[in-house]
């Protein structure tokens, strides 16, 4: 299941192509550097693709990215060679300099080739040092979902 | 008859040497405590306070109601900021209109099918733009500029190479 999640998050932060983002509102504030889109956003970089109701850049004052957080019915679709990846939650955090991903409230990935589910409060991953950390609710334990081939 | 045909000569002349006439005048307005120095001659203007500030062309300008005018291909270098305005057309009615125009800077190009600029509000408003830098794009249909924030519609904005 590890290897999963850290071919996933490398394949999402490996941002070496443009990230475009398409939005119904956009409101940017030069004093403060950030940009906020809101209604119906679509933010896709080559085949990734994130939907929410609103992402926020906060950018450098040299324009690069420093964090970026999309607020409300996030869902993604990640694609490499051989699997792709959906999933769901309420918030996604990416923070650039530490490269740290956070998904948060009701975290919902699946691989789509095997079927394979993660269920969980907090997702936390970090592509330097290649950790991922997974937080269940209060009172709910963390859910793994793996297909087992039951064929000998 | 005579007088009044010779009138009509005058009148009829007048008429058709008028525009020339004038585009090869020069305008110069006298230093005030509000305006700088303006000059227009043979179809080029320039502005100063102090130093030059403005320098420009345009193929023809239109004045009616005294102050209000409208110009076709106007091009303004702005010496002050170090960048240029180019417009199809721009009509002045208390408001600056520009059609089809665009703002360049040494960092990022911005064009507009529709600009409005209320000077007093410092206020931008624009239809159909789009914008270029060399780390970011964007293009939307109506974008509002005032107090340093930007608020637009219908947006698809990039960045570009973001590891870089």
């Amino acid at each position: 299941m590890n290897k999963i999640f850290l071919l996933l998050f490398l394949i999402i932060l490996s941002y070496s192509q443009n990230l475009e983002i398409t939005s119904n509102h956009f409101e940017y504030n030069q004093s403060s550097n950030i940009s906020i889109f809101s209604g119906d956003v679509n933010a896709t970089k080559g085949s990734d693709n994130i939907l929410s109701d609103t992402i926020t850049l906060y950018l450098t004052k040299d324009k690069k990215l420093d964090k970026l957080i999309a607020d409300g019915n996030v869902s993604f679709k990640v694609k490499d060679n051989n699997s792709t990846y959906i999933g769901k939650s309420g918030k996604l955090t990416y923070i650039a300099p530490k490269e740290l991903f956070i998904f948060e409230q009701n975290v919902h990935i699946q691989k789509i080739e095997d079927k394979q589910e993660l269920f969980g409060e907090k997702v936390i991953i970090n592509k330097k040092d290649g950790t991922a950390r997974v937080i269940g609710k209060k009172h709910q334990p963390l859910k793994f979902i793996i297909k087992v081939n039951s064929e000998n | 008859m005579d007088l009044k045909k010779t009138f009509f000569l005058i009148f009829l002349i007048g008429i058709i040497f008028f525009p020339f006439l004038f585009s090869k005048k020069e305008i110069k307005f006298e230093k005030t405590i509000h305006l700088p120095n303006f000059i227009i001659k043979n179809g080029s203007f320039e502005t100063y306070n102090q130093t030059i500030e403005k320098k420009g062309s345009f193929v023809r300008v239109d004045f009616y109601n005294k102050s209000n005018y409208k110009s076709d291909n106007l091009e303004i270098k702005f010496f002050d900021k170090n960048s240029s305005l180019k417009a199809q057309k721009m009509v002045y009615d208390g408001v600056y209109t520009f059609f089809n125009g665009n703002y360049k800077t040494k960092d990022y190009l911005y064009t507009a099918q529709k600009s409005i600029y209320k000077e007093k509000l410092k206020k931008l408003i624009s239809y159909n733009f789009e914008f270029f830098n060399n780390k970011l794009d964007g293009k939307g249909s109506k974008m509002v500029y005032q107090n340093k924030i930007i608020k637009a519609d219908n947006i698809h904005y990039t960045i570009k190479d973001l590891n870089e």
